[in-house]
């Protein structure tokens, strides 16, 4: 006997049920309030001179800081937070429920709260500003410390339900194949965890560039791309700051390409 | 080489395996054992996996106990292949080496030997994806043989396969087996196996060794089951009739082998001199009172030394010098054969019904 299946579970027609139609509507509304806000933008770009204030230098030097400083955080907390994210997924300690509460403070934490904490921390008032002799605050570095510290539970939660998900049996079969447990934990547990870890150093690092909350109380000076495009908005309004909203817009989309790039290809293989 | 295993332990709690003590030559031990009777973790603690509580791991003079699972060079196929995705299959099998030995002469020319051996040239650039199970198990088996390993662990490494691959796999182990001459523990569950690839076999039960011994030794032991090890492996081995002998004549497909002083036909092509063991179905067997004019070619006048009642049929315990036999009959039979202990009776069956389990030449 011949079954024939739909080619589509939904195929579009015109005998939408009641439950299709549902969806389709409150997808349709969620569109329309997420590009709304555009509509105007679009209609103050037509107002002034795009080219003229995309390359306005202030506007391009702190677009320049944020893809900078962001890619430094970025780097910065892989490296911690990769081997931290691991630990939590497979090692065995006392305090470990501590620890995984401890890491998701800063994604729970206003930013702005955060960015306080962190100047009291930091600043040339702290017990630590007074005895190292680096301006933690007003400075790059501030940007990286605001960054970092708001942005590592971006890096840390995805890399955990990655390596959660790559079963033990690999990296045992690994170890009795002559792998120490560091060659274990670079050939195996990180190549089958890597889907996971990307997207989270991806989402680590457009959270780095949009911080603003920590980074304003941190270092408002030099300008990153999102302090830049707060100030621009103070000082004359909308239309004035529309260049570095583009400028983030024309990212979000390269953003988008790198993810959907990740997802397509997560079943790439490392030869090495 | 020798494996030695000295008054192991180790304890879960609910579940306590050993003390026991092993000891392992240059041979195929086959453990049985019900599920929950220690196997995978007695093989465990010889790997690393586990730690023991107590006692000590022996490979080749040197104490292992308390080595790293990586440096005790034993080789572990498990029960799933656990090929590594994100390799080729070529990838897979070169995975152990380090650099040096890749390049090494004469370490290329041997996973070039394995590769040859276990017939997977043709899948080396394939990715491990789309690969039946015959083939991951055999990639599997590679990946450890290339690091010629002093200890060979396999645990029911060919329970995931359907039941030809099964077969077929079974016969190249034997023969990679045969080759390696590695102190090996298989452990498994199926009949064909510990038949197939036993040079002795050792019954876990409770974490404790039942018994240990040649497979023929075990099962010669008593007629019929006694102890509850017993029991256990005549389960595992449904009770058929593993019959071994060597070759004496073989033309025309048809080869004659002896078992003491009977000779018994089997269907196949066999090296003279050569020995095979083969498997007859119980039920494959017939009984007569007389001598009868048949096309079976195999006749056996036996002694019936015992009869067990089952549910639904009656298995006759035959004993003609040598060879015992198991015939399972109906109740109906059995009265009108009026067959009791001491009787002599003719145990029939057909050449096509021995099952080839090994061949040694």
């Amino acid at each position: 006997m011949r079954t024939s299946f739909p080619s589509n579970l939904f195929p579009l027609s015109l005998h939408l049920s009641g439950f299709t139609l549902t969806i389709f509507i409150l997808l349709g509304l969620l569109v329309l309030y997420i590009v709304y806000p555009f509509i105007g933008l679009i209609s103050i770009t037509k107002s002034i001179n795009l080219a003229e204030s995309l390359a306005r230098p202030e506007i391009v030097n702190a677009f320049l800081l944020s893809l900078t400083t962001a890619t430094i955080s970025t780097l910065i907390l892989s490296i911690f937070c990769i081997p931290l994210a691991y630990a939590l997924a497979r090692f065995h300690f006392k305090l470990k429920i501590l620890v995984r509460l401890v890491v998701i403070i800063p994604l729970v934490l206003p930013a702005l709260a955060s960015g306080t904490i962190l100047l009291g921390a930091f600043g040339p008032y702290s017990m630590l500003g007074r005895a190292i002799p680096i301006d933690f605050t007003q400075s790059v570095v501030g940007i990286i410390i605001a960054q970092t510290y708001v942005a590592s539970p971006f890096i840390i939660l995805p890399a955990l339900a990655a390596f959660e998900a790559v079963p033990d049996r690999y990296e045992t079969a690994a170890r009795v194949l002559g792998k120490t447990k560091s060659e274990v934990f670079f050939r195996i547990s990180i190549p089958l965890a890597r889907t996971g870890i990307l997207l989270g150093m991806l989402m680590a690092w457009i959270r780095s560039i949009g911080e603003l909350g920590a980074t304003i109380m941190m270092s408002y000076n030099p300008h990153t791309i999102s302090i830049q495009i707060f100030e621009d908005n103070a000082i004359g309004g909308l239309g004035n700051s529309v260049a570095g909203i583009v400028w983030l817009i024309i990212l979000s989309i390269i953003a988008l390409i790198v993810f959907l790039f990740i997802r397509r290809y997560h079943s790439l293989r490392f030869g090495w | 080489m020798t494996l030695e295993i000295l008054d192991i332990l180790k304890n879960f709690g609910h579940f306590t395996l050993g003390p026991l003590s092993l000891k392992i030559e240059k041979e195929v031990m086959v453990i049985l054992g019900p599920t929950g009777s220690g196997k995978t973790t007695l093989i465990n603690l010889i790997a690393g996996i586990l730690k023991p509580d107590n006692g000590r791991i022996i490979s080749d003079g040197i104490d292992i106990t308390d080595k790293e699972i990586e440096s005790r060079k034993v080789g572990y196929v498990f029960q799933d292949p656990i090929l590594f995705p994100h390799f080729d299959v070529y990838g897979n099998i070169l995975f152990g080496l380090r650099r040096k030995e890749r390049e090494n002469t004469e370490r290329r020319t041997l996973v070039r030997k394995i590769i040859d051996d276990l017939g997977i040239g043709h899948l080396l650039k394939r990715s491990v994806d789309g690969l039946s199970g015959g083939e991951m198990q055999k990639i599997s088996l590679a990946r450890m043989l290339v690091l010629s390993p002093k200890i060979i662990l396999l645990d029911e490494p060919l329970s995931h396969l359907d039941a030809s691959t099964r077969d077929k796999l079974r016969i190249e182990l034997r023969s990679i087996l045969r080759k390696q001459r590695l102190p090996t523990i298989y452990v498994t569950h199926f009949e064909e196996d510990i038949y197939a690839l036993s040079d002795s076999i050792a019954i876990l039960n409770n974490g404790k060794i039942e018994e240990r011994g040649k497979i023929e030794q075990i099962l010669n032991s008593n007629t019929t089951p006694l102890s509850a090890s017993h029991s256990f492996l005549y389960t595992v081995t449904s009770g058929d009739n593993y019959i071994s002998g060597k070759v004496i004549n073989s033309e025309n497909d048809l080869a004659a082998f002896k078992v003491g002083s009977n000779i018994l036909y089997t269907v196949g092509k066999f090296s003279p001199e050569s020995r095979i063991g083969v498997m007859v179905k119980r039920e494959d067997i017939i009984i007569s009172r007389d001598k009868i004019k048949t096309s079976a070619r195999n006749m056996v006048y036996a002694e019936v030394v015992d009869i067990i009642h089952t549910s639904n049929a009656v298995d006759i315990y035959l004993k003609s010098g040598e060879l015992k036999l198991i015939s399972r009959i109906t109740k109906n039979a059995t009265e009108e054969l009026a067959i009791v202990i001491g009787n002599h009776v003719y145990a029939i069956f057909k050449a096509s019904a021995p099952h080839l389990i090994r061949e040694e030449i």
